[in-house]
């Protein structure tokens, strides 16, 4: 069960959103910034490998709560339900597992409030690792050229009264080359089927 | 637009039947054969006949004019087939008026509403006192369903409606769209073309980076867990519509001017859900084709204080998204879905609400979700705003909560409150590049927009001298296809008839396609209603007709009997070659027009025939039976030979004078 609510997805849960800044480069170049008087490099402005890696400058426990501190937990019994409902999780089976769930969690959100710490404003989040250089970008754009064919698959209608409509009869009538429902646990005729216990959610 | 006119042509032939009937009982029981009343209506007459039952009403003997009324009515709708037993003893015939029952069954429930509302009326001239006190705010979501070949991000293909409805289940389905692990979004570039227009067309500003996020919930019309959204980075803000009376917005809202501007606060781009049909209980069938359809997400400015302005916003965007090809499918077939923000404050009072888009200090709202009809946003906000202000009055307060309305219901129903909100728990997704759109492309499609439906109408009005009303039928009908028939017949006509120019050919023609080609349409004889698609009489067909009836070769009856001819499957497919000129020969339907000599011939036979009509017009001065006569001379004088402008010239000399 805890390796479940270890799951990056309950670490978002558990953020309620502060998420982009937690992978913001920002908090790595915070974390990682070793100061110039430890930094292994040899007279000759060669860097020692061996000698940079031999002693750790900074630790992720440094982010955790301290063992011996009695972690009080900042999340409610309800709360830690509508969480796990939000994230289609099952609900502890036993108090005891849900004093563990509640203590994980609590941890969790030490950790993040630690990483909240770190000043980030005015840096933009680093959502994915794409190429961000301006011709990156120009690569990206999806300018005339790349709609081109798309609006060649469209015609001016009427002579008098023009109207610009999209042909239909460039959709190709390809058959599917595999069946969605193969993997299905039920299904009727063509149809997936849920059994759906109580209305919506 | 085609069922209304069927309604039109209905009451017209009502009023038809009612204007004879009351001939009949003011000239003391003429006999007059149900079948002869009136010729159809033709051009130059319908004018008299519409304006003719008020006058002959007026005229006849208080009595004889109040009772027949109902009488007609029955006999109207027992020729039908529609009446049971009047006396009412026949009550659980499924036949039982069905209309009528429901009429009296709505007008009961109005006027129970409005004794429980405190004896308010809810006509048009009463204002409800609680208005004057209290502000409704308003602000829509609209989720438009975008024209285009493929999904959003997988190659499969979008199910657009027009084509191929019988689509099976589960068939235009993606690895991505079924979340197999692995899959990887793949965003079509195409989908682009209709999301931008419609934003453009909205007057936003195109964004040229816009990114995706995840939003969070899991429910089994979405395969990921979670949909693909762009609230937080749209790529189109700072839009605005314009709105005027000729919208629908009522004259309060336009505050003494001539339009009305509605904030749109931004344009996104999201993905469609999976559709579930719920089949038995709680078990439910998943039909994935829907799953990931483009959407544009259109989020206006809480800007609307009326229900009436709420849904001429929704019908306006409709129109809009239509006219640039943005969307095709509409309201009516689910393409369209609204939902609504409310909120009241009392006037000039600041609310506890959370500010949005600008706009501070408005009442508590609540959102009432996915309406699918024009007449659902009205008649929601309505039920919502009142209940508001129940609440508030009554000393309570308003929840921000999720609501829902159902076609019919008086009031809406709480859906989830916000401690059974849902936290989407949105975060930018990962598989996504940023959307990056060219200057370029915005532009090219800025620059090619097509003339929208206002800009119709009014170029319509004034080229071809229609009415406001007749311009936007023709320009609404049939997806733009009836206007553009229409201006070819207008170019052909004005090229063949010398003294025509655009806005007399553009009446006659109007008056044509619209109602005598419009009402073959929905006249077949098989009893199914045609498309404008199963028109046969082309353009040059119609101008060649048109020019024979402007140049006086054919009378307008004959002329509706050629149109009848030139859209018959049968006749078109039997003859070989097909000219209107053939068809007018062959036919013997060539105006051979009578001699003065022959027209007064006609004409005495019918007044010596008819007394009792002929003192109604000289006696009791109803000059609107002078038409009965010329429906009788066109009718017993020989096909072709009459006309009834020049019958109704003799007919007024023989009685008048």
């Amino acid at each position: 069960m805890n390796r479940l609510v270890l799951t990056p997805r309950v670490v978002q849960v558990a953020a309620l959103n502060p998420i982009r800044k937690t992978l913001s480069t920002a908090v790595w170049q915070h974390a990682l910034n070793v100061p110039e008087d430890k930094q292994a490099q040899s007279k000759e402005g060669q860097v020692d490998v061996k000698k940079a890696l031999e002693k750790p400058t900074w630790s992720v426990s440094s982010l955790l709560p301290p063992k011996d501190q009695k972690n009080t937990p900042k999340v409610s019994s309800k709360q830690l339900h509508h969480l796990l409902r939000l994230s289609a999780l099952p609900p502890p089976k036993t108090d005891e597992e849900e004093s563990k769930l509640l203590s994980t969690l609590s941890s969790h959100l030490h950790f993040v409030q630690e990483i909240q710490k770190v000043d980030t404003s005015g840096v933009e989040p680093l959502r994915s690792l794409r190429d961000e250089t301006i011709a990156g970008q120009k690569d990206a754009e999806l300018g005339l050229d790349a709609l081109s064919e798309a609006l060649e698959q469209e015609e001016i209608r009427g002579k008098h009264h023009k109207r610009i409509r999209r042909r239909k009869d460039f959709v190709e009538n390809e058959k599917l080359d595999w069946d969605p429902l193969a993997a299905a646990g039920k299904k009727v005729g063509r149809y997936f089927v849920i059994e759906g216990g109580k209305e919506g959610t | 637009m085609e069922p209304e006119m069927e309604g039109i042509r209905k009451l017209r032939r009502f009023i038809q039947l009612r204007h004879v009937e009351t001939l009949s009982s003011c000239a003391n029981n003429t006999a007059i054969n149900h079948d002869l009343h009136f010729p159809p209506a033709s051009k130059m007459n319908t004018h008299a006949l519409r304006s003719a039952p008020l006058t002959m009403l007026r005229a006849c003997s208080s009595a004889a004019a109040r009772t027949p009324r109902l009488c007609i009515l029955d006999k109207w709708l027992h020729s039908r087939g529609l009446m049971t037993d009047p006396t009412g003893t026949n009550k659980d015939s499924p036949q039982a008026v069905p209309l009528r029952k429901h009429l009296k069954e709505e007008a009961k429930k109005k006027k129970a509403l409005a004794r429980a509302s405190g004896g308010q009326t809810r006509g048009k001239k009463a204002i409800d006192p609680r208005l004057e006190e209290w502000e409704l705010t308003v602000g829509i979501e609209i989720h438009a369903e975008l024209n285009t070949a493929k999904k959003l991000f997988s190659s499969a293909l979008a199910d657009d409606g027009a084509v191929d409805l019988e689509s099976a289940p589960n068939s235009r389905v993606a690895a991505f769209d079924a979340a197999l692990p692995g899959a990887q979004p793949l965003f079509q570039a195409a989908t682009l073309l209709p999301a931008v227009r419609g934003a453009l067309v909205l007057g936003c500003e195109i964004q040229r980076v816009s990114g995706w996020d995840r939003k969070h919930y899991f429910h089994w019309d979405q395969p990921n867990g979670y949909q693909i959204t762009q609230y937080y980075r749209p790529f189109a803000v700072n839009g605005s519509l314009t709105l005027t009376a000729a919208d629908g917005v009522p004259e309060e809202d336009l505050t003494g001017g001539q339009e009305l501007q509605i904030g749109i606060k931004q344009v996104q781009m999201e993905q469609d859900t999976a559709k579930t049909i719920n089949v038995a209980g709680s078990r439910y069938q998943i039909d994935l084709n829907r799953a990931g359809l483009p959407l544009i997400e259109i989020i206006t400015l809480p800007h609307i204080h009326s229900p009436q302005t709420a849904a001429a916003v929704v019908r306006k965007i409709q129109t809009l998204l239509r006219a640039t090809d943005v969307c095709v499918r509409g309201m009516e077939h689910g393409g369209l879905r609204a939902d609504v923000n409310v909120s009241v404050r009392r006037r000039g009072s600041t609310g506890p609400g959370a500010g949005y888009g600008g706009v501070q200090g408005l009442g508590q709202r609540t959102e009432i979700k996915n309406l699918s009809s024009f007449k659902a946003v009205e008649d929601a906000i309505i039920a919502e705003r009142n209940r508001q202000i129940n609440v508030l009055e009554a000393g309570g307060v308003v929840e921000g909560e999720t609501r829902g309305w159902t076609l019919g219901a008086s009031e809406t129903t709480r859906l989830r409150g916000k401690e059974g909100e849902v936290d989407y728990r949105y975060m930018p997704d990962p598989d996504l590049g940023p959307l990056v759109i060219g200057h370029d492309l915005v532009e090219f499609l800025r620059s090619g927009m097509p003339e929208l439906p206002d800009e119709t109408v009014a170029r319509v009005e004034r080229e071809y001298g229609l009415s406001t009303k007749d311009a936007k039928t023709i320009v609404a009908l049939d997806d733009g296809d009836r206007l553009e028939y229409m201006e070819e017949v207008v170019e052909l006509l004005t090229e063949r008839v010398s003294t025509f120019d655009k806005a007399r050919a553009g009446k006659l023609a109007a008056n044509w396609i619209l109602h005598e080609l419009g009402g073959l349409l929905t006249s077949q004889s098989d009893g199914i209603p045609s498309n404008w698609t199963d028109v046969n009489v082309n353009p040059a067909e119609l101008a060649d007709l048109l020019a024979a009836l402007a140049h006086k070769e054919v009378t307008a009856r004959a002329a509706k009997q050629l149109l009848g001819m030139l859209q018959d499957d049968d006749i078109r497919t039997t003859s070989e070659t097909f000219s209107v000129e053939q068809l007018i020969d062959e036919h013997g339907l060539r105006l051979r027009p009578l001699t003065d000599k022959g027209y007064l011939e006609l004409a005495q036979a019918i007044v010596e025939a008819n007394p009792d009509m002929v003192a109604a017009v000289r006696d009791k001065g109803q000059k609107g039976k002078v038409m009965w006569f010329v429906g009788q001379m066109v009718r017993q004088g020989e096909e072709g030979t009459v006309e009834p402008e020049k019958a109704r010239k003799v007919v007024e000399g023989l009685l008048l004078e």
